[in-house]
Formats: C-alpha cells, sequence, structure tokens
C-alpha cells in the first residue's frame, strides 16, 4: 500500500514536471504559433535568477514564486519587441532568430557565471510514507502544476484579458477593426508565456542543477509534450503531460532513466502518426 | 461638416494603383452604397478607410479628425467599424465570447449585448455556439451583432448580402432600417446586390476602375437604360 502511494506520487511528479516546463510554451507555440528554440533557456533563467537571489539573501519563496516569472516576463516582453513582433506568421525565420537567442544567452550566462552546476538546497525537508521517504518539496511542484493550468484555464475563460488574447490570435485583423490593439496583446501574451517558464525554471531549481545548457534537456520534452497535446492549451497540455508523463516514468520505474525517457518519445512517434492534429485535435477539440 | 470626409484617396497593394484619387464625403446619418464589379476596388476603399491598406495618397477625415495615419485599432476606438466581406467571425469563439469582443473596456458588457440581441433574436438561442458551427446567414448576422456591441458612429459594411439565404437578406435589411430610426449610424454600403443597395441607400456611387464614375439617387438604379449605360449591372426585380 506504502509502495502504491510512492508510485502514484512519483506518477504525479513526472506529470507536474511535464506540465511546467511545457505550460509558457503551450501558450507561446500552442496559441501564439511561434516556435521558441530558446524556451529552454528562459527556464534556464529562471533557474538563475532564483540562485543568484537567494545567494543575496532573498527568501527562497520570494525567489521562485515573485522574482523568477517577473524576470524572466520582462525579459520576453524585450525579446517580443526587439526579435518577435517581426518575426509572426514566419516560421523559419523565428526558429533561426530564437535558436542564435539560445546560444546568446547560453554564452552570457556561461561567460557571468561559468560553466558550473549552481544549486539551491531543497527546502521543506522530507516525510515518511512507511519505510519509505519523500522530499515534501514534490508535492509543492505537483500543487504549483495544478495550480499553473488552472490558473491559464481560468484566465483565459473568465477574463476580458484572456477573451481578448483568444480572439487576436485567431484573427488579429478582426479583432483591430473591433478596437483591439493586437501589438500590445501579442507583447502581453508572449510576456505571460515567458513569466510562467520562468517560474517553472524558478520551481525546478531546488531540484535540477541549474548550468548554462540545462535548457537543452528540458526543450525536447516541452515541444513534445505541446506538439502531441495539439490545439487546445490547457487540455493538450494536461492530457499529453499525464500520457507522456504516466508512460515515460512507469518505464523509468522499471529499466532506468534512459529508457524512461526512449518510451516518452516512442509514445509520442506513434500518438502523432495516430493524431496528427495531435490528442486534442481529435478528443476535447472544443476545450480550452 | 461631413462625418467622413475623403480627398484624392489612393492606394495601392504592392505596386499595383487600385484607387486613383476617390473623393467622397458622407453625412452624419447618411447610408451612402457604393456599386461597382468585382476588382473595381470596392472592397480596398473600405480597408483603406477602415486602415488596413496603406494609402499612397489623399487624407481621410472622420469627425473632424485626420485618421489616414492612425493604426485600425484607434479608428476603431474613434467610432468606425467594419463588418468584412466573408464575415471573419472567430471561429473558436462562442456567439456570445464575439460579441463581448465587441464591447469597449469599461462598458457594461451585459445591458450592450443584450440591447444589441433585441435586433437579432435569431442570436439569443446560439450564444453558446461556436461561430465556426454557425451558417453563412447566421455569421452574417454575427458579425453585424458584433461590430455595434462597440457602439460605432459609422459601420463600413462590405457585401453583406453576398452567398446569404434571402430570408436573412431581409432581415439584414430590416435591422438596418431599424438601426437608422433609432440612432443617428452612418452607413457605407458596397453591394453588388441591387435589390437591397436600393431598398436601404439614399444615394449610390458607382465605382469603375479605383474611381468613384457616377453618383446615382437611388431611385434612379430602378432606371434600366441609367443603370446600363452606367454599369453594365441588370436593373433590380420590380
Amino acid at each position: 500500500m506504502d509502495f502504491a502511494l510512492i508510485v502514484l506520487i512519483e506518477l504525479l511528479r513526472a506529470v507536474a514536471g511535464l506540465v511546467l516546463i511545457a505550460a509558457g510554451l503551450a501558450i507561446i507555440f500552442g496559441m501564439m504559433r511561434v516556435i521558441n528554440i530558446a524556451h529552454g533557456e528562459f527556464l534556464m533563467l529562471g533557474g538563475y535568477t532564483v540562485v543568484l537571489t537567494t545567494k543575496l539573501g532573498v527568501n527562497l519563496w520570494v525567489a521562485i514564486l515573485v522574482l523568477a516569472p517577473l524576470f524572466v516576463g520582462v525579459f520576453g516582453v524585450i525579446v517580443e519587441r526587439c526579435i518577435i513582433q517581426f518575426l509572426y506568421n514566419r516560421l523559419l525565420d523565428s526558429i533561426l532568430a530564437t535558436w542564435g537567442l539560445s546560444l546568446l544567452i547560453i554564452g552570457a550566462v556561461t561567460v557571468v557565471f561559468g560553466n558550473t552546476v549552481e544549486g539551491v538546497a531543497t527546502p521543506l525537508g522530507g516525510f515518511a510514507i512507511g519505510d519509505y521517504k519523500m522530499a515534501s518539496y514534490t508535492l509543492v511542484l505537483i500543487f504549483a502544476a495544478a495550480l499553473i493550468l488552472a490558473a491559464i484555464f481560468a484566465g483565459l475563460k473568465y477574463t476580458r484579458f484572456g477573451l481578448i488574447a483568444r480572439s487576436t490570435m485567431q484573427n488579429p485583423g478582426m479583432a483591430e477593426a473591433l478596437g483591439v490593439n493586437s501589438k500590445l496583446v501579442y507583447m502581453a501574451t508572449f510576456g505571460i508565456g515567458a513569466a510562467l517558464t520562468g517560474l517553472a525554471g524558478g520551481l525546478l531549481a531546488p531540484i535540477a542543477g541549474v548550468v548554462p545548457s540545462m535548457g537543452v534537456y528540458f526543450i525536447g520534452q516541452a515541444f513534445i509534450t505541446v506538439v502531441t497535446g495539439g490545439s487546445a492549451i490547457v487540455a493538450g497540455t494536461l492530457s499529453a503531460s499525464t500520457m507522456l508523463g504516466t508512460l515515460s516514468q512507469s518505464v523509468t520505474f522499471m529499466s532506468g532513466p534512459v529508457f524512461g525517457d526512449a518510451a516518452l518519445l516512442l509514445v509520442a512517434l506513434i500518438l502523432l502518426r495516430l493524431l496528427p492534429q495531435g490528442i486534442t485535435g481529435r478528443i476535447f477539440s472544443r476545450s480550452l | 461638416m461631413p462625418l467622413l470626409e475623403i480627398r484624392g484617396l489612393r492606394a495601392t497593394y504592392g505596386p499595383v494603383p487600385v484607387l486613383h484619387g476617390i473623393e467622397l464625403d458622407v453625412e452624419e446619418g447618411e447610408l451612402v452604397g457604393v456599386l461597382g464589379h468585382n476588382g473595381m476596388g470596392k472592397t480596398t476603399l473600405l480597408r483603406a478607410i477602415m486602415g488596413f491598406v496603406n494609402v499612397s495618397g489623399g487624407s481621410i477625415r472622420f469627425d473632424g479628425q485626420e485618421i489616414q495615419r492612425l493604426p485600425t485599432w484607434r479608428r476603431a476606438r474613434l467610432g468606425m467599424a467594419l463588418v468584412p466581406q466573408g464575415r471573419e467571425i472567430f471561429p473558436n469563439l462562442t456567439v456570445l465570447e464575439n460579441m463581448l469582443v465587441g464591447v469597449p473596456r469599461g462598458q457594461e458588457p451585459d445591458a450592450r449585448i443584450e440591447e444589441i440581441l433585441t435586433y437579432f433574436p435569431r442570436l439569443r438561442e446560439l450564444l453558446d455556439r461556436r461561430g465556426g458551427a454557425l451558417s453563412g446567414g447566421e455569421q452574417q448576422l454575427l458579425a453585424l451583432a458584433r461590430c455595434l456591441c462597440a457602439r460605432p458612429s459609422m459601420i463600413l459594411l462590405d457585401e453583406p448580402t453576398e452567398g446569404i439565404q434571402p430570408s436573412i437578406i431581409q432581415e439584414i435589411a430590416a435591422v438596418m432600417g431599424e438601426l437608422r430610426a433609432r440612432q443617428k449610424l452612418t452607413i457605407v454600403l458596397v453591394e453588388q446586390n441591387l435589390d437591397f443597395i436600393a431598398a436601404l441607400a439614399e444615394r449610390v456611387l458607382i465605382l469603375q476602375k479605383g474611381e468613384i464614375t457616377r453618383q446615382v439617387d437611388s431611385r434612379d438604379l430602378g432606371n434600366a437604360e441609367m443603370m446600363s449605360a452606367y454599369t453594365g449591372f441588370s436593373t433590380p426585380a420590380a
């Protein structure tokens, strides 16, 4: 019974991990159709914000929940104004530009912090389930992932900005004809996607080594999750994360993490062969 | 002073000139029709007024203000609205959400939607349906309702009867008549449907090859010889 509970929590942690790294990309790529190759570096910047500010004496939770999303969100707005705004509907150009941006960020961070692994201590200690011990922070990650998805859903469904953003992404010209400043909406939406990515980077900092090249590990999983999820941001991210995270973690339990990652890729390939528009292209197609 | 004042308006699509010095005055509360064959520049004229087409010369004044350098959203906030050809409904938003996009920030949306639905009772039953799932006629009603949510003082209507069933054309005509009777709404109507334009417009401008070549009293639209001489259009049914 204890073991089953531990397995369940570990599966939820795997799902939450995918939700966290994919949520910002679901907005930037899934909603805005911008392929941001620098997504992993946005995560890394969130991680470094936490490392740096906690070293300066800032409370860890303030660093994770406020400073990381704030810094990466503002950085995202600057990137949108300086680069991305000229590249909407220019897929190849946006890939090249954000790839260049990703290399630039990795280079700049390496120059400043060096190519060494930084980290912060995992807070909250642990708890026991029978003979097994588990980090309490795992529950924080699961709760945070659920909260982020709920917040995205509520923001898109029940706020005026969410409605305006959805209409603008569907038809920016018509939204403008109804008085919507579409440039501002694009900028803000990109900034929100970047802030969520920064938040994810901050949340992952205590359990992952923060290093300039850490984004490379996350970006593949993030894109696979968003593409597999399909067009619906919340339902797509949740369904793809649940499916891929559960399978990947189950294989990890049985055969180790390398096979777990391979299983994630294999399942994504099969799913996209069967459902080319992603899970929500066929199921939950009317969801957000 | 006219609500809309256009002087020497020129516009191009890339290197191709489309409008050649349009002169047009529209008074407040007036319904002006623009008639012309395909490719004569009717849609370009409306899109240039709304700010979607770069103007290469001339001026556009709306409510006394020069607007040709303003972005589309600023023009919309000044009180202009466009119902485009092809409707351009947001397909993944519900009917209610489509209308809510049109309600300006700071206004009470429920009251405005309720007011607009009195003109479009057919939409009341469709509020939760996705815009993309509506018929062409229902989408046209929604496009009109959505633009009215913004409380515009002038509407640019681009071929609202195109591909629409006759019962809905009558409904649109009735709504426009009612709107003009209740409010002092100014309308520029681009059409190829002579019956529709003759029934509604106070005067009709003939647009040929990017120029306004004639101005016709709407009563003369039934004059076969005159219309044939002007445009080659067939006359409306008696």
